[in-house]
């Protein structure tokens, strides 16, 4: 009766090593995972610091009490002939010894809890003469990027330099959504009528890299694919990159085929409807988190507040669709026969409810509605706007 | 009550051909023992329609980009997976235990408001059937089993831009919670009176058998979490359905009002559904070692401790919404202090396995491997509590891990080691040791073949409740594992139904003390008799049938023992 | 078994008195005397009527009675009360009919219970 037991607990703890060993090595393939153990900003790597902590104090209380009770198990089972054991009730002086270790260990933690806390917490944020201000704004489902020093406004990637202090103001006007970047920082909540704030710092020898950054509240159907990315630029850089979006848009060449895109943008009830593009339907940019500061049903459709991002420079664009695909140019030649096949843009205008079910642009757009002409001028013209 | 007229016999024959008929039977009974086993039952049916939404759930992420289900049916499933367990499964076989086992334990011969108990099974049923209807009609609760405002809200705007829920969906959720609510307090009070008033002579209140005490401090949380529960979930009706404003910034109002509110139930709730498991694993440990509990009045009131700072943890829960620093400082405090009673218990029930004579039955088997998995839950759980490292895992699966080690590897064991420890009590006859043994493998291999690779999983960054993931973040193969271990859970499961019946159909009658156990429940007949004992005990110690069964060496004459 | 069975059935009662006997035995125990006055709260409240106790110390400790005495009767109005509010609730999502069926419905079953006789 009870060898069976045993060689199948041994049978078990070698199945259990294998299994942490093998999850460990699975676990180091996923470089591309948006980890938070690649740090690469000082917020991160504080948070991550308390990582290490907590698991190396995990892991001595780990082994310290499933060994006493594995011990135990072993040094105590029945055997034949083993005498009925004392009738122990209890021990004042051990109960005290381990009330007070586990009390000071968690105390140590305690200590190291908020000694974090305060590094990271929205106080904490350094000076910094050149600090960039971003409004990130949640919507159902993908992220929007304003930057009120420079009135630019742009979605799904947001463009940082490197070794700056970046101020992040967390802004809905629908439900809640959670701000995380793994490498860079964690998360924290965009509530709707709460000024929420983060900030972070990209580390400065990372130029050129991205950092997958995620949604982390359920925000309803499509939470899953709200995703957005970080790209660390360089300083000079950057003012590029700003400089270039503070242009208006690219106009198309008369009579081109993305002249002919342009026109069916900006049809009455077409694109136009919900998106906007500074120089053609838009004046300027706009801070969504400022003119579309209630949710008056009045404000959230037409110019003042569009429903979906604004593309003035769409061409530039690294994401599309909130983040679930990659804009690949290179795929999208309107005159490629397979267009429709390749280039990401064309088969999320022919389609959109079937990337990404649920979405507003869904609603507007049903399956094959737009024409593979009117797709194929739609790229053109889009993809042209750099 | 000492004189019966022969009016009163009439009518008593009466009632009986109603009663009499097998299900007239059970519709109206009042008997502790009956409703208690229909918790069990109705609960773990519960338990298999909660499991199969985790399948569906692990089926659909067993691979990147699924298309096992949609994501609005996916969005239902997790919802209602959360829902099914917490309120259908866990909380009813756990008020059932107590229903069947603590008026036996306490030597009474029914809870104190019997028509009561009949009242908060049915409501519970009722409810659970109300609650999943919502998929007959395609509308299941589909806003996470917390349901934050205002994605549940059916709001002015919601619409285009703004995606709130239009459907009834959170309609079923607020009443089907309700009802369940209003079956938990009835249960809680019934056993607050009964725990309260009815004890044998002699069973003072630090005699009373430990599972009894956790079942006190399990009802006192729910008749004081429970109402802030329903609190919340007749505004968001409110804000539906009659035009309030509660949750709505626009109009004056504040989402995270819905935040605190359900946390202030949702934390203790927490507790609710694991202290009734420790009570569990307080009686069948000393059983199947042969000792009494180690140190019973620190494993008793640090399950009162317990009990009180869980109302003081809530906000643990919402470290990303931007609290003010001295704010989350002091839960963080509050959630360190209310790991040190649970850690007290854990090195108090290793102490009782110490120096004892152990013996492997499949109840201990459980028992044992609460205390291994509890304790990865326990650490993980500390981890959520570092707040800045909170920041980062918090809403990813580093949380399902933890939750799941704690319900599952805690809870779902507790309830699977009272299970087999106390069938013999509700049929007579005791479970197939074999098959629990393969049950219980299956299950401890199962669980950290799911749970365990969630922790890297967070690690690694993945976000929780999401219904799809892309294949090139790197969480493909240990998604592919967690789906592999549900599945073996599923299959552990169907080995535990196959005893069940097996066990009822062929197995011979067991004596009534097949552990040779310590509390009274098993100083009876087996199932027990409608009046549970014939002569109402008298109680002297903490082991009363130990001391009935060893006199020579019982507790009360014992200078070890405090009795 | 059935109903009849259960009738034949006498088990032993105590009532508050015999209760309180059963302290006056267990006192009388040296071994158990902490025991008993640490214990037995419930009875306890009655013991402040000193005369009555030692009256009572001298009748038998308990008396055979039917089950059904000292048990509840079934009833079947905890569950009709539960499915009114069930009712209610599927009548709030479906059809406001349904609603004011269950409300009805829990008028009677509530009355029904109060006025059951135990």
């Amino acid at each position: 009766m009870r060898m069976p037991v045993f060689r199948r607990t041994k049978r078990w703890l070698v199945l259990l090593s294998c299994l942490l060993l093998s999850s460990i090595i699975l676990a180091a393939c996923g470089e591309n995972s948006p980890s938070i153990l690649n740090t690469a900003g000082p917020v991160a790597s504080n948070e991550t610091f308390l990582f290490w902590v907590i698991l190396i104090i995990s892991s001595i209380v780990f082994v310290a009490v499933e060994g006493a009770l594995v011990f135990s198990i072993v040094r105590y089972r029945e055997r034949p002939g083993t005498p009925n054991p004392r009738q122990v009730h209890g021990n004042l002086t051990l109960e005290i010894l381990w009330t007070a270790i586990p009390t000071l260990a968690l105390f140590v933690v305690l200590f190291f809890t908020i000694r974090g806390l305060v590094q990271v917490s929205p106080d904490a944020e350094p000076a910094d003469a050149n600090k960039v201000t971003v409004t990130a704004i949640g919507h159902q489902w993908w992220w929007e990027f304003h930057y009120p020093q420079y009135n630019v406004t742009t979605a799904d990637t947001l463009h940082v330099p490197a070794g700056t202090v970046i101020h992040v103001n967390l802004f809905t006007n629908n439900v809640i959504h959670s701000f995380w970047v793994p490498a860079l920082t964690g998360k924290t909540d965009l509530i709707p009528g709460h000024n929420n704030t983060k900030w972070f710092i990209a580390n400065s020898d990372d130029v050129g890299k991205t950092y997958t950054g995620l949604c982390a509240e359920y925000c309803g159907t499509q939470h899953a694919n709200m995703r957005f990315e970080v790209q660390v630029d360089s300083t000079d850089g950057f003012q590029t990159w700003i400089t270039s979006q503070k242009q208006q848009a690219v106009a198309p060449a008369a009579g081109s085929l993305a002249a002919q895109g342009e026109d069916i943008f900006k049809g009455a009830g077409a694109c136009s409807g919900c998106h906007g593009i500074v120089g053609v339907n838009a004046q300027n940019f706009v801070d969504t988190s400022v003119v579309c500061n209630d949710s008056d049903p009045a404000h959230l459709s037409g110019q003042d507040c569009p429903v979906g991002p604004n593309l003035t420079h769409f061409g530039s664009r690294h994401l599309i669709a909130g983040g679930v695909l990659v804009n690949n140019k290179d795929q999208c030649d309107p005159n490629d026969p397979n267009l429709m096949q390749d280039c990401n843009l064309a088969k999320w205008l022919y389609d959109p409810g079937s990337i990404k079910p649920g979405n507003d642009m869904a609603s507007s757009i049903a399956k094959g509605q737009l024409t593979n002409d009117q797709i194929k001028a739609l790229v053109a013209y889009l993809e042209s706007l750099n | 009550m000492a004189t019966s007229t022969i009016g009163e016999n009439v009518t008593a024959v009466r009632r009986r051909s109603f009663s009499e008929s097998y299900i007239g039977e059970w519709l109206t009974t009042v008997d502790h023992k009956k409703i208690g086993l229909m918790y069990i039952v109705t609960g773990f049916f519960f338990f298999l329609v909660g499991g199969m939404e985790a399948l569906l759930i692990r089926a659909q992420l067993a691979r990147p980009n699924g298309q096992v289900l949609d994501p609005n049916t996916y969005n239902e499933v997790f919802t209602m997976h959360g829902t099914t367990m917490i309120f259908l499964f866990v909380i009813p076989v756990l008020a059932g235990f107590g229903n069947y086992i603590v008026p036996l334990m306490i030597g009474a011969r029914d809870m104190a408001f019997p028509r009561m108990n009949a009242f908060g099974y049915w409501v519970m049923l009722f409810g659970g059937v109300f609650l999943q209807s919502s998929f007959l009609v395609g509308q299941a609760p589909n806003g996470g089993w917390f349901m934050y405002a205002p994605l549940s809200e059916m709001a002015a705007g919601c619409g285009h831009g703004f995606q709130c829920t239009t459907g009834m969906n959170a309609d079923f959720w607020i009443l089907g919670t309700t009802l369940l609510g209003i079956s938990s307090i009835s249960g809680s009070l019934n056993f607050v009176v009964t725990i309260f008033r009815l004890r044998a002579p002699g069973m003072s209140i630090n005699r009373m058998p430990l599972f009894s005490w956790m079942i006190l401090v399990m009802s006192f949380l729910l008749l004081f979490a429970l109402p802030s529960l329903t609190v919340a979930s007749v505004l968001l009706l409110l804000d539906r359905h009659a035009g309030t404003h509660f949750y709505q910034y626009a109009n004056g109002g504040d989402p995270l009002l819905w935040q605190h509110l359900f946390w202030s139930f949702g934390h203790p709730e927490v507790y609710i559904l694991i202290l009734p498991a420790f009570g569990i694993i307080s009686e069948v440990l000393p059983v199947f070692s042969r000792k009494p509990i180690f140190g019973y009045t620190f494993i008793a009131w640090s399950g009162v401790a317990i009990g009180f700072l869980s109302f003081t943890v809530w906000a643990h829960h919402m470290f990303a919404v931007g609290l003010p620093a001295i704010a989350q400082a002091f839960f963080a405090t509050s959630t360190t202090l209310i790991a040190i009673p649970t850690a007290v218990k854990i090195f108090n029930w290793i102490a009782t396995v110490v120096g004892g004579k152990i013996s492997f039955k499949v109840p201990m088997l459980f028992a044992l491997g609460f205390i291994a998995m509890f304790l990865i839950g326990g650490l993980n759980g500390a981890a959520l509590a570092v707040v800045p490292f909170d920041y980062q895992i918090t809403d990813s699966y580093f949380v399902v891990a933890h939750i799941h080690y704690v319900l599952f590897g805690g809870t779902a064991l507790g309830i699977f080691a009272g299970l087999y420890y106390w069938f013999p009590k509700f049929s007579g006859k005791v479970l197939n040791e074999r098959l629990g043994q393969v049950h219980f493998w299956l299950t401890l291999i199962g669980l950290n073949l799911t749970f365990f690779p969630m922790h890297l999983l967070g690690i690694l960054g993945m976000p929780r409740r999401v219904y799809t993931f892309p294949d090139s973040l790197g969480w493909n193969e240990l998604n592919l594992l967690a789906s592999i271990g549900a599945f073996i859970i599923g299959i552990s499961v169907l080995v535990f139904l196959w005893n069940v019946v097996t066990t009822l159909k062929n197995a011979e009658k067991a004596s009534t003390d097949p552990w040779d156990a310590f509390t009274l429940e098993w100083d009876t007949s087996s199932p027990p008799k409608k009046y549970n004992f014939l002569e109402i005990p008298i109680v002297r110690s903490r082991r009363p049938f130990y001391d009935k069964k060893y006199p020579e060496n019982a507790d009360w004459k014992s200078p070890l023992s405090v009795h | 078994m059935s109903q009849e069975q259960q009738d034949q059935e006498q088990i032993q009662v105590q009532d508050a008195a015999a209760e309180e006997e059963e302290e006056g035995r267990a006192a009388s125990l040296p071994a158990s005397s902490n025991a008993s006055t640490a214990a037995n709260t419930p009875a306890s409240e009655q013991t402040e009527d000193e005369p009555r106790v030692l009256k009572k110390r001298v009748k038998r400790k308990g008396r055979l009675v039917n089950v059904d005495e000292v048990l509840p009767r079934p009833s079947f109005w905890p569950v009709v009360l539960a499915l009114a509010l069930a009712l209610f609730c599927f009548g709030f999502i479906w059809n406001k009919y349904v609603l004011f069926l269950g409300l009805a419905l829990f008028v009677v079953a509530a009355i029904g219970w109060v006025l059951e006789r135990r």
